[in-house]
């Protein structure tokens, strides 16, 4: 026989306990008054009463109780013998949970206990393996029949700062089981069952026949602060507004939490927070000075029994705005693109100047620091024109083309004409109908998919009277059509650089969009489209990639260096080795900075903030019955147990080739105490007291 | 030899529950109410009468009531003889009253020192409405308060028990030889005491008495606890005499302390008849009537004994 906790055997000490007292509390503190202890003296009390068991078959079952229940906490079990060995050896494969969350308390110390009780339990010839997962998972032992060797990747591991993906652990186990040949193969999850980090949409399952038990380490304690997110803004002039978001995971409120906001490796502000439990609390920092060749900083929360969420690493870099220069046509309204500039002069992220000039004296000065170009109703009919800007957006400038009455695109030059990729098919005027809505929105796209949610935006209050209509060209795509199927935005690309098209005006002249609460976004997605902006990355998720060339692409002199180096937060120097083909890649899985160091030349070093994922912070637990239900094939057992105290009542469950014995221990105990308390009422109920009487 | 306490019912008398006596608060009121009840109800018992019984005849003399001439003796002898009763014997009657702390305990509403106070007011209630002498000594580690026997210290007697506080532990030998070297003329001396004393030295005590002719009947005052023993939780037990505590478990030592506690009352009932004393176990919870009846009982028995 074995034990899976032979810790409890402690537990069998608890016979020290009534003895002790018993021998201890000898004086009692009830005192009661009598006239002589003449006679009470003679009574040899001292020597029986105290140091003699009064009922020694009551003491008995009693330190019995105790016994059988320490051993059944010790889990024995009988490895299978005779008729069950026909079921012969099988193949574990303990699946380790050693995402982020993992570091909460002292869960990282019970998942390895509960793999070391895994590996003590196996029978001879049974084979093991180890695999761990957070965000990905990985075959730390393959299946072998050396136990010690499990042991020892057990005692090197640790958690890692990434998020959990329990279905990457079950795929990988899965395959691993799938190979292998023996009768019995079997699961075990050793998991906190993070709600967070389970996708249970039934696309992992394990081999039919595979069993599957879990060890649950999650329990009542969730109390935990985390830094959830920080806002920047303002970076323009060198100072910057950030907001931080602290999140309260715990069932209780905090309240003066001093949340510190770090810059460079200085203490710029702290700020206390009363945040709400299972809520959330901004502070605020306001007019932050930023170096502008940016900077490292920190917001951070005081430590608390999962650190890896309680600091947020950002990088403070600039967000130059965006320059955007509307092109009108000579003739036409003056007020035409003033919903357009009103629009663009709104937004924040990214912030955008606009200026106007007639797109008659079109400028090369004036396309050169331009971000988008806005042709907004006018004609490209000049080919020097229309070839000027058509090279702009061949080498990657993003262009909005608004066909209003003065566009006229039936007269524009070839390169015009190849930067509308489509075919001009003249004004149509819906004023009689009462107009046209949008009809149809391709939300898959970027400019609409924002609008995609329910009540997210409603296109169809606005009304079309009238629209140009076009025939998309090769290589256009429809991104938007009217109520007869006539198309309202369209998109190609010339080069390297991208073109909308919009088929009617922007501002009321045509249509009443501009008026539509909808309005303001759909411009800034245009133009976010058109530029390819992206909001700068001030950090990333443990677990996650960037691209090398990518990520120095903005270093200065940056393409002069091939070589790179990866120092870590740990400080530990790795060479980059580029991909022979394709992009290089560079897995961050530790939290705070990473830095990407040219190996020769003057490219300048680039950073890169890793933050731990924000949903390992949320300690909420799932039923591991959850995972169970999704990923048992067909044929398969499925148990589920606490970590720390083993629910009763699942024989079934077993591993093959064990026989655990704990419950008809806690059986035996229960009977056994139940005769306990039958015997002590029957014997301690109270006696009819004697006299001292005699006949008379 | 057992021991036997006289809690059982009697014929015929009135029992008055000592706890509510304890409320009266006088004890002159508390006796004679006891007393005077217990007499009426004897109307028709045989102790009638008792203190009246025949004690010899003597030759007349000029001045005798003629009332008093035996004629059935006159008619067999012709000469005249006077009857003489025993109450006309003016006996003493001294009561020893043990007032030691252990005496200090009560139960059941009436500690066995109130109990001894009222059962000794009405023995001597009693003695003196039959015209004997009565005298009392109060005692605890000595004698404390002592009252010549008189046919007028009935109120003297009652006074002294009055005081009699339980301040001492107690002693049998020492007050008791004072008490026997007190008394010039014989009589009999009533103890009242619970006797928490090895009976060999019980009997020492008494023996000093019983030397100088003295009839002795001894009240040994129990309490029901200390016969009962209903203790059942362990607890400490403190002695009231010594204020020493001892650790005990009731339950498991019940059986034990009253073999104890009987073989101690029979010992001292065996040694006590040995010697011609008159030993009475009396529990606290029993009327006081009922003991006086048991008294009467007593004396009647001796006085019979004495003649024959």
């Amino acid at each position: 026989m074995s034990f899976l906790t032979p810790a409890f055997l402690a537990g069998v000490g608890l016979l020290l306990v009534p003895v002790i007292i018993h021998l201890t509390q000898r004086q009692r503190r009830e005192v009661t008054a009598f006239p002589s202890l003449m006679f009470l003296r003679r009574v040899p009390f001292r020597t029986t009463s105290r140091r003699r068991i009064r009922h020694p078959l009551l003491f008995a079952l009693r330190c019995l109780a105790l016994i059988l229940l320490a051993l059944a906490f010790m889990r024995p079990f009988v490895r299978a013998s005779g008729a069950d060995a026909a079921e012969g050896a099988r193949d574990v494969v303990i699946l380790l949970d050693t995402s982020a969350s993992l570091g909460f308390a002292d869960r990282w110390s019970a998942a390895v206990d509960e793999a070391r009780a895994v590996v003590d339990g196996l029978a001879d010839g049974d084979r093991v393996a180890l695999v761990t997962f957070s965000r990905q998972a990985r075959a730390r032992v393959d299946l072998t029949p050396e136990a010690a060797v499990v042991r020892t990747a057990l005692a090197e591991l640790a958690p890692d700062d990434t998020d959990t993906r329990i279905e990457s652990g079950i795929q990988l186990a899965g395959r691993m089981l799938a190979e292998s040949d023996q009768a019995t193969r079997e699961v075990v999850l050793i998991s906190d069952f993070q709600r967070s980090g389970w996708d249970d949409a039934g696309r992992v399952r394990l081999p039919d026949g595979v069993a599957l038990s879990t060890r649950s380490l999650a329990d009542d304690r969730d109390a935990n602060l985390a830094v959830a997110d920080a806002r920047f803004t303002g970076l323009e002039a060198g100072r910057v507004r950030i907001v931080a978001r602290i999140a309260n995971m715990g069932q209780s409120a905090a309240t003066g939490v001093p949340v510190s906001l770090e810059l460079a490796g200085r203490t710029v502000a702290t700020r206390d927070v009363d945040v709400d439990a299972r809520g959330a609390a901004t502070v605020v920092f306001e007019d932050v000075p930023v170096p502008a060749e940016g900077a490292r900083g920190r917001v951070s929360v005081p430590e608390d029994a999962l650190p890896v969420d309680d600091v947020l690493h950002f990088l403070a870099t600039s967000d130059p705005p965006l320059d955007i220069l509307i092109l009108e046509g000579g003739r036409g309204r003056a007020d035409r693109s003033l919903y357009v500039e009103r629009a663009l002069a709104v937004g924040e992220t990214p912030r955008a100047r606009s200026s106007r000039r007639p797109a008659a004296q079109l400028d090369p000065a004036w396309l050169a620091p331009a971000s988008a170009v806005i042709l907004n109703d006018a004609d490209l009919s000049g080919a020097a024109r229309a070839t000027r800007l058509h090279d702009w957006v061949e080498a990657g400038g993003g262009l909005l083309i608004v066909l209003g009455p003065n566009a006229d695109p039936g007269g524009w030059s070839a390169a015009g004409a190849d930067l509308l990729g489509a075919a001009p098919g003249g004004v149509e005027d819906r004023t009689s109908s009462g107009g046209v809505r949008l009809a149809w929105l391709d939300y898959d796209h970027p400019v609409f998919e924002l609008f995609a949610a329910p009540r997210s935006g409603d296109f169809s209050e606005a009304r079309f009277f009238r629209l140009q209509r076009v025939e998309p060209g090769e290589g256009t795509r429809v991104l938007a059509r009217f109520e007869g199927g006539e198309p309202a935005l369209l998109e190609h690309s010339v080069g390297q650089g991208r073109v909308l098209v919009w088929t009617s005006t922007l501002d009321r002249f045509w249509n009443d969009l501009a008026l539509q609460p909808v309005f303001l976004p759909f411009v800034h997605r245009m133009i976010r489209h058109v530029t390819r902006y992206r909001e700068p990355e001030r950090w990333v998720t443990a677990g996650g990639v960037v691209e090398l060339d990518a990520l120095v692409a903005g270093a200065a002199a940056g393409g002069v260096a091939r070589e790179w180096v990866l120092v870590t937060p740990a400080g530990d120097r790795r060479p980059i080795e580029r991909a022979i083909t394709g992009p290089t890649w560079i897995p961050l899985e530790e939290i705070g900075f990473y830095q990407v160091e040219p190996v020769e030349g003057a490219a300048e070093p680039v950073s890169v903030a890793v933050n731990a994922s924000p949903a390992e912070s949320d300690l909420a637990p799932m039923a591991p019955e959850r995972v169970v239900e999704a990923v048992v094939g067909a044929g398969a057992t499925a148990t589920t147990e606490a970590a720390s105290a083993p629910e009763a009542g699942a024989p079934d469950g077993q591993p093959p080739g064990r026989r655990e014995l704990w419950w008809p221990l806690l059986l035996l105990a229960g009977i056994v105490l139940a005769a306990e308390s039958l015997i002590a009422n029957r014997w301690t109920r109270r006696r009819p007291p004697a006299r001292v009487a005699g006949p008379a | 030899m057992r021991a036997k306490i006289v809690s059982r019912a009697v014929p015929g008398a009135r029992f008055l529950d000592p706890a509510v006596l304890s409320r009266i608060g006088n004890l002159e009121l508390v006796a004679r109410s006891v007393v005077e009840g217990f007499i009426a109800g004897l109307h028709s018992s045989p102790f009638l009468g008792l203190s009246v019984d025949f004690a010899a005849h003597r030759q007349y003399e000029p001045g005798d009531d003629i009332r008093k001439v035996d004629w059935r003796v006159y008619a067999r002898t012709d000469r005249f003889y006077i009857k003489e009763y025993e109450a006309e014997t003016n006996a003493n009657v001294f009561f020893a009253f043990d007032a030691s702390r252990s005496m200090d305990y009560g139960s059941a509403g009436i500690t066995k020192l109130d109990y001894g106070r009222y059962l000794t007011a009405c023995l001597a209630y009693l003695s003196a409405s039959q015209r004997d002498r009565v005298g009392a000594g109060v005692f605890g580690e000595g004698l404390v308060d002592y009252v010549p026997p008189s046919v007028r210290h009935r109120r003297l007697v009652l006074s002294a028990l009055e005081r009699a506080s339980p301040e001492a532990a107690g002693d049998l030998i020492r007050p008791l030889t004072q008490i026997a070297e007190s008394l010039r003329r014989r009589g009999l001396v009533v103890l009242v005491s619970d006797l928490y004393a090895e009976p060999a030295g019980v009997v020492k005590a008494l023996g000093a008495l019983r030397g100088r002719g003295q009839d002795v009947i001894a009240f040994q005052l129990l309490d029901p606890a200390e016969v009962d023993f209903p203790f059942d939780t362990p607890r400490s037990f403190e002695d009231l005499e010594t204020g020493e505590r001892l650790p005990v478990t009731p339950d498991e030592m019940r059986d034990e302390y009253l073999s104890l506690v009987r073989g101690h009352v029979g010992e001292l009932a065996r040694l006590l008849t040995e010697q011609r004393i008159d030993h009475e176990l009396v529990v606290t919870s029993t009327p006081l009537d009922a003991v006086l009846f048991r008294y009467l009982v007593h004396r009647s028995r001796r006085l019979k004994a004495r003649r024959g």
